[in-house]
């Protein structure tokens, strides 16, 4: 028996034996489109990490043969970076009613990060394309580092929360503080903090003559810094409906 | 309190709410009376139904699609012979970055738009840059679902490891909603005895339209109602709304350098997630 009815403040619609629709505590709707969300160009920029320098140098000297080797790279330490105090605001939500969102978004990088470990940082999302949010999006990840946002409700409005961090450098890379000299063994030492060495900048190759003026602070010290520039800027755009539990 | 069925030929409006007081008449849009159907948006704590919601159709059956995910094959990493004076290392790119590796059908819609939709694995809900697979304790395999005007597809995202990565079969879910249709016609609200179909608000609501149902429990697809991942000491830790923790990061790096005259490497792990990100509630529902 097929039939539509309302009893008390229920709503029941059956098609023969299934209830085809009820509004007794059981649905989910979006408000009318007239409240959506929609928008772009928003650009989302993550900044450069802080960097430092971790400096290789080797001396050598077994008695009969002495080298000389040094290396500097651009190293990150770690550290964790998010815009949550000063979050992108996307809009209002139009009522306190309101109990999600439904997040569609299109991406593309327009700036890319300088060169890491000899390679482009890697995006995670593919470009031009819609995509379903559902809370969180990872846009980058290489070794040691990674890059997301949220797309969520706080304080009566939708906001973009970007986050980027970097992780300390594991004890396997041995980049501790060494000093500036070695013979033998690793030589790393840091203008600064330690840090993961994550792209050359300057290299003086092994040369057998080791007048020792090439390690970090001497004389014929290697450049400490070049332009490299970590940050990162994804264009995006944004269809965005609010919901709620009946 | 009472409780009012309206609709109205002029904005083409149904609705049922709770009479919210302040007289009018009773066929009037305008009056006091039905302002939970004049202005829903104000008065949603009052309202059980309004055709102008839009109570996601369903446009697709969610139907388990196995994806298989082939091998990753070995990064072949060469060390550079013993230095010779005036030679210098740089960086070898050992698993050198998160590559698309392969993109996946995982179901047509024909919808002619790209639609809302979400996607479940096991039963878990996932978002853009997922990690479903680890090999050797670090995530091997990321995907992200995003639509077409056609289809709802998958792109998989790999990095390459000091052995093998074996395939993997995947179950997905894709639950795809169709837009709201615009108003057409000038029916107001009509019962189809035969079918048992009603519609409202002009062709808006159909009741012959399957719409995804809350279910408490014992469901793959969940509206998350926060953010679902976070990221500390270069690890993200996604936490699906079942509870279940992912952590990722690309594998490690290996680097190159001259030591007392004999090349060496050295090679880095991961230190860890060292946050406290639990994750977030969210509303579960199931398609019908």
């Amino acid at each position: 028996m097929s039939g539509f009815e309302i009893v008390g403040s229920k709503m029941v619609i059956t098609q023969g034996a299934r209830t085809a629709f009820t509004t007794d505590g059981t649905l989910v709707n979006l408000l009318p489109p007239a409240y959506d969300i929609a928008t772009g160009p928003v650009d989302l920029g993550w900044p450069g990490f802080t960097k430092d320098c971790a400096y290789f140098y080797q001396g050598f000297n077994d008695g009969t043969t002495t080298a000389e080797f040094a290396q500097s790279f651009t190293s990150i330490p770690p550290q964790e970076w998010s815009n949550a105090a000063a979050p992108i605001v996307l809009g209002n939500v139009p009522s306190h009613q309101v109990d999600f969102i439904d997040v569609q978004v299109n991406l593309s990088r327009i700036v890319n990060p300088s060169i890491m470990y000899n390679a482009q940082v890697p995006k995670v999302l593919p470009e031009g394309v819609w995509m379903d949010m559902s809370g969180t999006a990872i846009v980058e990840m290489a070794f040691g580092m990674g890059r997301l946002f949220d797309v969520v409700i706080e304080a009566g409005q939708v906001r973009v929360i970007l986050r980027q961090s970097f992780m300390a450098a594991p004890n396997a890379w041995k980049t501790s503080d060494g000093g500036d000299i070695r013979d033998g063994g690793y030589g790393w030492s840091f203008n600064g903090q330690r840090g993961m060495p994550v792209q050359e900048i300057a290299v003086f190759p092994r040369s057998m003559v080791a007048n020792r003026t090439r390690m970090r602070l001497g004389s014929n010290h290697l450049a400490y810094s070049d332009a490299s520039d970590f940050s990162s800027v994804w264009r995006a755009y944004f269809k965005i409906a609010f919901g709620r539990k009946s | 309190m009472q409780v009012a069925f309206f609709s109205d030929p002029i904005t083409g409006v149904c609705a049922l709410f709770d009479d919210p007081g302040g007289g009018g008449q009773w066929d009037d849009i305008n009056a006091p009376v039905n302002r939970p159907a004049k202005d829903p948006i104000n008065w949603l704590t009052h309202l059980y139904f309004h055709s102008s919601f839009d109570y996601l159709e369903v446009a697709a059956s969610p139907d388990p699609v196995s994806i298989v995910h082939g091998v990753i094959p070995l990064y072949s990493d060469t060390a550079p012979p013993d230095p010779a004076p005036g030679q210098s290392y740089r960086f070898n790119n050992y698993r050198p970055t998160a590559l698309p590796w392969a993109d996946h059908l995982l179901v047509s819609h024909g919808l002619g738009y790209p639609p809302r939709f979400k996607v479940a694995i096991n039963g878990e809900i996932i978002t853009p840059g997922f990690p479903v697979q680890l090999h050797g304790g670090i995530a091997a395999r990321w995907v992200v679902p995003y639509a077409t005007a056609t289809e709802i597809r998958l792109r998989e995202i790999v990095t390459r490891q000091q052995t093998d990565v074996p395939a993997i079969a995947i179950s997905y879910q894709a639950l795809v909603f169709a837009n709201q249709p615009s108003p057409s016609g000038n029916v107001l609200f009509e019962f189809d005895p035969v079918t048992g179909i009603v519609t409202m608000g002009r062709g808006r609501f159909n009741s012959g339209k399957p719409f995804i149902q809350v279910v408490p429990g014992g469901t793959p697809f969940h509206l998350s109602q926060g953010r679902t991942a976070d990221l500390a000491n270069g690890v993200v830790r996604n936490v699906t709304p079942l509870g279940t923790v992912m952590e990722s990061m690309v594998g490690g790096q290996r680097l190159y350098l001259y030591q007392s005259r004999s090349n060496s490497t050295t090679d880095g792990g991961f230190t860890g997630y060292n946050g406290s990100f639990a994750g977030s509630p969210s509303i579960p529902v199931k398609a019908p």
